[in-house]
């Protein structure tokens, strides 16, 4: 399997080098560069052509959500190249912004998952492959929001539902989810069809975008 | 003194009216000593007006007792002038304009009045009823004039004349006229209507005039009842040093209404400036635990991962490395929180709506959050955002621990100037009279330090809603 190439945005050099060794020291990774700022990171974006960008949020010169500016920045220049922003936000105001141009190739973590190799590989060969992935904290905390919200339709989940939508946010298959919850696929794709009605969703969003169609209803009308 | 320039002209009318009356008597032999006593009040109301002026230009009472004073001295300085001429058709020119001067001077201590102490008209429509008040002051005056069958004299009865362009159908506006002065009563009377609403401070400075008021009618009350033992020389007597204290108590009135919201603009300002040094620091803490500890944390969380690589898969060191892999994300966690609470990120960043969406959405309780487009995205000065914010987090956990409620709303919303927060349950409720004052001053005071104001509404079994109505620009 080719080397992903990815570049990488942190103004913290320990956390910039920490983050760059784990996903190095994999075998799966080559990091083209790695830069401190947005501005820095628009350009290697443009002249490194990676497959791939890791990114903090909070970076120089004004300290705010400069990364998810830049996130959607690159999504919008260069739909090809995937985007994992790397956050110590677990506040979901931050994702729907992230999303807020649309959620193709676009991963929300925490910044915890530097120390969790396998989740953080994941999400980048997810935003690689154009789908999207939010931080299962983070999916907890969107879901919270959207009922807080009032009149959700997710009121009208089972317990069952809403645990498997909130894997299908986490962005996995039908398969895992299974696994996960000990249930055959068949149930799971039941289940997902029941989601999706109760959700109002159309079928054709059904397959290969059902993260972003999920994580698009719980968006919508954030702020009427 | 003042820039206005009217002021400059009134002052110098009013000197040179008032050079005129006490010349009078060596003037004209028969206006003897009658309009030196007439203006003393004038005087007063001249000198009392023309310090607040001086020392407050900016005040709209010290003006108009200024004016009242020049119009006063100006309509007896008229009057005087007008016994200088024998022929009494041109004193006709003088007397006319005395008449409006004089009546006009009771609408302008009409408005300094219902203005008192402030300077600011407390009820809007009043400020309109006291402008016609003044155009219909100068036309009955001028009505009136002509309306009267004498024409208005200083002097003794001898000094009346017969009015040579009297016009008998005009009698009822001379009548109406008659009664204008009665205006400076009404003013009395409006500020003892406004006494009950007024603040204590504004109280305070009220007391003066209406104890002078009182004391006058005291006095010329018992000198008149004394008139056949005392005389009437001891009557003026009175008269004069109880008439001066009105404007004096005006003057000081105002004075001190003034020095005391100097202080409380000072005290208010300061209690401005420690909310937002410490809102700073709040955000400056936030900032470093971000910048620091949690970045620290982060690259410590990346070495355990590089280690557990170098050891061997489920071996003790493996288990021990993933342990405290979790102990640091445990801790990594627990600093986020603090930071947190210390100051929420999503509020520097995103702003109020954003981060009280994302509060409630955190908290242990079933409530809704309904926000006004307006302020949706809008943002605020950060002491602002910050006690709207904290208000929405303290008025939530009441409901949590006090309320018992089922539901709870949280709304933001606002009008042109202000932004009003709320929120409300349909919980237990409770009296707000016997509730414990600490609870809600506390609050209170918190708001005021953003010139916000609360307001409480509740009753037992009946939920409570609370509201912050902060100013902004």
């Amino acid at each position: 399997m080719a080397l992903l190439r990815v570049v990488l945005a942190e103004d913290s050099y320990l956390v910039r080098e920490g983050t760059r060794r784990v996903l190095e020291s994999s075998g799966e990774v080559e990091v083209v560069a790695a830069v401190e700022n947005a501005h820095d990171l628009l350009d290697a974006a443009e002249r490194f052509a990676p497959d791939a960008v890791v990114t903090d949020i909070r970076m120089p010169p004004g300290h705010g959500t400069e990364g998810i500016v830049a996130a959607r920045e690159i999504r919008r220049r260069h739909p090809d190249i995937g985007v994992v922003v790397l956050s110590q936000h677990a506040d979901p105001a931050y994702v729907l912004d992230l999303f807020s141009d649309g959620t193709d190739g676009l991963a929300y973590l925490l910044k915890e998952r530097v120390g969790d190799r396998a989740e953080l590989l994941r999400a980048l060969r997810e935003t690689v492959e154009g789908r999207s992935v939010v931080d299962p904290i983070l999916v907890e905390a969107l879901v919270g929001r959207r009922r807080a919200e009032g009149s959700s339709p997710l009121a009208d989940l089972t317990p069952r539902e809403l645990e498997v939508l909130r894997l299908m946010a986490e962005g996995r298959t039908n398969a895992a989810i299974a696994d996960e919850l000990s249930l055959s696929e068949s149930s799971i794709e039941k289940h997902t069809s029941v989601i999706f009605s109760k959700l109002g969703l159309s079928p054709e969003t059904y397959l290969h975008r059902r993260v972003a169609a999920v994580v698009t209803f719980l968006r919508r009308d954030q702020i009427s | 003194m003042s820039r206005h320039p009217w002021v400059l002209v009134g002052v110098a009318a009013g000197a040179s009216s008032a050079i005129v009356v006490f010349l009078s008597p060596s003037l004209v032999a028969s206006a003897a000593h009658h309009a030196i006593l007439p203006a003393v009040l004038p005087l007063g109301f001249y000198a009392a007006g023309g310090v607040a002026a001086l020392i407050l230009p900016a005040h709209g009472v010290g003006h108009r007792l200024l004016a009242l004073g020049v119009l006063h001295l100006v309509a007896l300085a008229l009057l005087v002038a007008s016994l200088l001429l024998d022929r009494s058709d041109v004193a006709i020119t003088l007397l006319l304009p005395a008449s409006v001067t004089f009546t006009l001077g009771f609408a302008a201590l009409f408005d300094a009045l219902v203005r008192y102490p402030t300077g600011r008209v407390a009820w809007r429509p009043l400020r309109r009823i006291t402008v016609g008040l003044y155009v219909l002051a100068g036309l009955l005056a001028a009505a009136g004039f002509f309306g009267s069958a004498t024409m208005p004299a200083v002097g003794g009865p001898d000094a009346v004349r017969p009015n040579p362009v009297y016009v008998p159908s005009l009698e009822s506006a001379a009548t109406a006229a008659g009664l204008l002065p009665a205006l400076a009563l009404l003013g009395l009377l409006l500020m003892l209507v406004r006494y009950r609403s007024a603040t204590d401070e504004e109280r305070a400075q009220m007391r003066w005039p209406i104890g002078a008021a009182v004391a006058l009618v005291a006095g010329l009350a018992t000198t008149g009842l004394l008139e056949d033992t005392i005389g009437p020389g001891a009557q003026t007597a009175v008269f004069i040093a109880l008439s001066s204290l009105l404007p004096a108590s005006l003057l000081v009135g105002i004075l001190r209404h003034a020095s005391e919201a100097e202080r409380i603009e000072a005290v208010e300002a300061s209690r401005g400036r420690i909310a937002t040094a410490a809102v700073d620091e709040r955000r400056r803490i936030e900032r470093d635990l971000h910048d620091g500890a949690q970045q620290e944390l982060v690259a410590l969380l990346a070495r355990v991962e590089l280690a557990r690589q170098e050891a061997e898969p489920e071996s003790r060191l493996d288990e021990e490395l993933r342990g405290i892999g979790e102990s640091v994300r445990a801790v990594h966690r627990e600093l986020r929180e603090l930071a947190r609470g210390i100051y929420p990120a999503v509020l520097t960043d995103r702003g109020l709506a954003d981060a009280v969406t994302s509060a409630v959405a955190r908290l242990p309780l079933s409530a809704d959050v309904s926000i006004d487009p307006a302020v949706a995205s809008r943002r605020f000065d950060p002491p602002l955002e910050a006690a709207a914010y904290l208000f929405v987090l303290e008025g939530l956990t009441n409901v949590i621990k006090h309320a018992e409620a089922e539901r709870a709303h949280v709304r933001l919303g606002g009008a042109p100037g202000r932004l009003e927060v709320e929120v409300s349950d349909d919980g237990r409720g409770f009296d707000p009279a016997t509730m414990n004052a600490g609870t809600l001053q506390a609050m209170r005071d918190r708001l005021a330090a953003v010139r916000a104001e609360l307001h409480v509404a509740s009753r037992p079994g009946g939920g409570t809603r609370i509201q912050g109505v902060f100013p902004v620009d």
